[in-house]
């Protein structure tokens, strides 16, 4: 079977499988997003290797998989003792999601200040569908690629935050993903709805994790929007199982002024990739991309960026920094583009990767496009391993091999954890980052 | 500044200098593509049989094919048919003894365009090979370069008198079917330059191809093939001019190097077709597919390319690096200005191990120029100690042009170093401010800049070219800035 048969084959199984909603009939415009999702899921074409942004990101693990939708069950719930749940020491607002459902027993929302939504898209949907049907229309819900209308066609809840004008959330927001995948592989859609009115402030972590047994594909897409003045603190910890599959489309739409920060940890998961498409609206905005991404074992990790001038004085910023400890591949494909008319842009895109063993793959693409002259505008990249000389200056003041090169990719990574704001997330990355190095040299 | 403007508006318009039609009658095939055509120009080459074969090959491919669109180019549908696949001065065919034989009016044009044939000019100590559309006119020092046993000579007649050679290296670095117009190029091509250095020998002078279209409606299809065996040594330089015509001409062209052990290959091209007019009606869509093979251990190729002409630049010299220790180099200087396109760049392939590449790049886009470099750096799985460089940045000067960098690196080795580096912004404002309040023109401002700019590539090119390479780089920004 080759790919695009497997992948029709793979889409019949899941549509099949994916129960019609009984809010569907009371909600025509709903609906209609659902059936346009599908449509268009039947007519654009999977993604295959000459589709220039899937180039380096094979596919035919994941289409040989069958999924099924995770709608089945959504009564399924966690117990609020899993330590997992949170990130140790961290005060923050919870909420948790078994599956892409929200789960409430095991969320913590207590005490948050007025002015501030934090609820689940199903909730929503029942509660203040008219609120959901506006925002829906100012999205873009047009679908230009299979796993994008895929989602759209199979979503039913997901995370909704929404910060009124000014108001600044005290806590972080801590949302974590939980993956339980019974006897069967599933495929969880969660969707992701933030929006900072002007002059909103807000720190949010979205996590992935899971229980612990089989594969599963998580397919995700966000949308977050910044009104003028907003500031969000994004971080991403991508924790799924060894084997599970995960990809995040997030879009971000920024106005004047806004300030929107992410950084992304790629820690586990056979095949992760993150789809960033930002556009900044309004001039002054910044954007931030940064990350850092532990390859271990065979697995595929895929940073992908697309970030969008379109007015005068923004700038951005990306830095992604990757430690291929196995045979795995990192891939790295980023591109700015300047508008004719975003003048005075300043943009800078930073690649780093880091081989520490011999049958890892790096394929990396920092691309420009500029159609203005009054700009700043680098990028640079790097391929290489540990310096030889460095190793030796660590062994020679007496530290055994293992642990100077623990110290070295700590080093190394640690321009980017440096940057996080808060210590017990920081913590948190520094002990996974220690964690894998000492799987992958024990192994 | 008011008055500078006014300067740059009169500049804007300065003509191609090259411009000029040169009036001789010559021997030109209708237009349109057909097996037929390919025979005829074939029997008019009187090429052996294995020749004929190989082009019908190529030809029947090409018609497999699709004409690649993945460029940053936008240019109207070519139709293949209106093209005259040969043209030649009247005279060619026979063989001339001396340069007293050639057209007095082609020795004329390559005087104008300041290209040293005669004899006398032997103190320029540079062995030209003279193409004028598509038939080689006249080679000059072939005696001298014979006593050192290296061949320097029209392609179309070293497929007749040394067919062993172009047998065993033709097409095995750009194979017929390697892309559209290398497909298209192996059908039809017509000349081009053929050379080949012995063992161990360092080529006395400098080897030099000038490639001129004349004929109206007509396209050039050179192949340039150059050998340099085991420890040998050769420079070439090629430069390449139009007449002016309201019409795009396609000029699609293979290059072929081989490096052998220890040989070394250093390949310079200032391209200069005509650019079209400052509304973008005609100039020359050149689609080149240039690639060399390091196959010998030690050995090395460096290509070098200064590209100020031509409406539609698509070109990427590669280095294939397939000998242990082989090195690679990739210097280039490309400026778009009116509505001149470029999308240009490089593959550095590694395969053996210790092998080194170095891409320097450098885009200048003026006006409304777009500029891309498009470049693929690979570190094979068995390319240990691998090394890349590079290097590529570019210059905006007006806020209508374009610059784009496209970067493919992948790397399959751990021992491999690679670094990138990219920059794009425009001519700072203190940099000029400096200059002016030195007493510079805001004309000489930018020409020192942008020479400064690009001095890293021009070191490279060999001495009386990097001269003639700064002196068209001055002209063809000349008013851009205000």
């Amino acid at each position: 079977m080759n790919t695009s048969a497997q992948a029709k084959h793979w889409y019949q199984q899941v549509m099949a499988e994916s129960a019609p909603q009984p809010l569907e009939s009371q909600l025509p415009w709903w609906q209609q997003v659902r059936r346009q999702a599908r449509e268009s899921f039947a007519r654009v074409e999977f993604p295959t290797r000459k589709h220039e942004a899937w180039r380096y990101t094979p596919l035919d693990k994941l289409l040989q998989q069958s999924f099924v939708p995770a709608t089945r069950d959504p009564s399924l719930t966690l117990g609020q003792s899993r330590p997992d749940l949170a990130i140790p020491g961290l005060d923050a607002y919870r909420m948790v999601f078994v599956n892409g459902h929200f789960d409430a027993d095991a969320s913590q929302l207590a005490g948050l200040p007025a002015g501030v939504t934090l609820t689940s898209i199903a909730t929503l949907l029942h509660e203040q569908p008219q609120k959901l049907a506006a925002l829906y229309q100012q999205l873009d819900t047009a679908s230009d690629n299979a796993f994008s209308a895929l989602h759209t066609a199979l979503s039913t809840d997901g995370l909704f935050i929404h910060v009124d004008e000014n108001v600044h959330v005290d806590k972080p927001v801590e949302v974590v993903f939980v993956a339980a995948p019974g006897e069967q592989a599933v495929t969880s859609v969660p969707g992701i709805i933030v929006s900072l009115a002007a002059g909103a402030r807000a720190t949010w972590i979205e996590r992935y994790t899971s229980t612990g047994q089989s594969f599963y594909f998580q397919n995700v897409l966000a949308r977050i929007a910044l009104g003028p003045g907003a500031k969000l603190d994004h971080y991403r910890v991508v924790a799924e199982h060894a084997d599970a599959y995960h990809l995040s489309t997030i879009h971000v739409r920024q106005q004047a002024a806004s300030d929107y920060r992410a950084m992304t940890m790629h820690l586990n998961g056979t095949w992760l990739r993150s789809d960033w498409q930002v556009d900044l609206l309004g001039t002054d905005a910044l954007s931030s991309l940064t990350g850092l991404c532990l390859v271990n074992g065979s697995q595929l990790s895929d940073v992908h960026t697309r970030i969008n001038h379109s007015v005068p004085a923004c700038k951005s910023y990306e830095n992604f920094k990757s430690l291929l400890l196995g045979n795995g591949r990192m891939v790295f494909d980023g591109s700015i583009k300047v508008q004719p008319q975003a003048q005075q842009t300043e943009a800078v895109m930073r690649n780093d990767n880091l081989m520490l063993s011999d049958d890892a793959e790096v394929d990396t693409k920092p691309q420009l496009e500029i159609f203005a002259d009054n700009v700043k505008c680098s990028h640079g990249t790097t391929v290489g391993q540990l310096d030889a000389e460095q190793l030796f200056y660590l062994r020679s003041r007496g530290i055994d091999r293992h642990t100077a090169k623990q110290m070295l990719c700590q080093g190394f990574l640690g321009e980017i954890t440096a940057a996080c704001a808060l210590p017990e997330l920081r913590a948190y990355a520094e002990h996974a980052i220690a964690d894998a190095l000492a799987a992958a040299s024990g192994a | 500044m008011n008055n500078d403007v006014h300067v740059v508006d009169n500049l804007i318009g300065r003509d191609y200098e090259h411009g000029f039609v040169t009036d001789i009658e010559s021997d030109t095939l209708a237009p349109g593509l057909s097996e037929d055509v390919i025979r005829y120009i074939s029997e008019k080459k009187a090429e052996p049989e294995f020749m004929l074969q190989w082009r019908l090959q190529a030809y029947r491919h090409w018609l497999t094919l699709h004409e690649p669109d993945w460029a940053q180019l936008r240019h109207p549908p070519l139709d293949y048919q209106e093209i005259s696949y040969y043209s030649a001065p009247k005279q060619g065919g026979k063989k001339l003894q001396s340069l007293d034989e050639v057209d007095p009016e082609i020795l004329d044009t390559y005087r104008k365009l300041g290209i040293p044939l005669e004899e006398q000019m032997l103190l320029a100590g540079v062995a030209v090979d003279a193409v004028f559309d598509s038939v080689s006119v006249v080679t000059t020092f072939k005696e001298k370069l014979a006593e050192a046993g290296v061949i320097f000579c029209p392609i179309s007649e070293a497929v007749r008198e040394h067919p062993e050679l172009v047998q065993k290296y033709l097409g095995t670095v750009v194979s017929q079917r390697d892309n559209f117009f290398a497909a298209l190029n192996s059908a039809v091509f017509s000349d081009g330059t053929f050379v080949y250095i012995p063992k161990g020998v360092r080529c006395p002078m400098e080897l030099s191809t000038y490639f001129r279209i004349n004929e109206a409606k007509t396209g050039q299809f050179e192949r340039t093939l150059i050998i340099a065996d085991a420890g040998s040594y050769v420079s070439y330089l090629e430069g390449c001019t139009a007449p002016s015509r309201d019409e795009n001409q396609l000029h699609a062209a293979v290059v072929e190097l081989v490096a052998l052990e220890d040989a070394t290959i250093k390949y310079s091209t200032v391209q200069n077709w005509y650019p079209g007019d400052r509304d973008g009606k005609g100039g020359i869509y050149n689609f080149v597919t240039k690639r060399g093979d390091c196959r010998g251990d030690r050995s090395r190729i460096s290509w070098t390319q200064v590209e100020t002409g031509s409406a539609i630049t698509w070109k990427y010299p590669s280095c294939i690096l397939r000998g242990n220790e082989s090195i690679g180099e990739f210097y280039s200087v490309a400026v778009t200005r009116g509505k001149q396109q470029a999308d240009t760049g490089t593959k550095m392939i590694h395969i053996g191990r210790n092998t080194s590449s170095t891409i320097v790049s450098k885009g200048i886009s003026a006006v409304q120029g777009s500029n891309a470099y498009r470049g693929l750096v690979r570190i094979g799985q068995r390319a240990a100690n691998a090394r890349n460089h590079t290097q590529c940045d570019s210059l905006l000067i007006g806020d209508q042009c374009s610059a784009h960098t496209f970067p493919y690196i992948e790397v399959r080795n751990p021992s491999a170093k690679v670094e990138h580096e990219a920059t794009t912004s425009k001519i700072g404002e203190d940099q000029l401010f400096y200059c002016r309040q030195r007493g510079l023109s805001a004309e000489e401002a930018v020409a020192m800049i942008v020479n400064g700019f690009c001095k890293e590539v021009f070191k490279e090119l060999p001495l009386e070219f990097a001269a003639e390479a700064q002196k068209l780089l001055n002209v063809t920004l000349e008013g851009t800035v205000g």
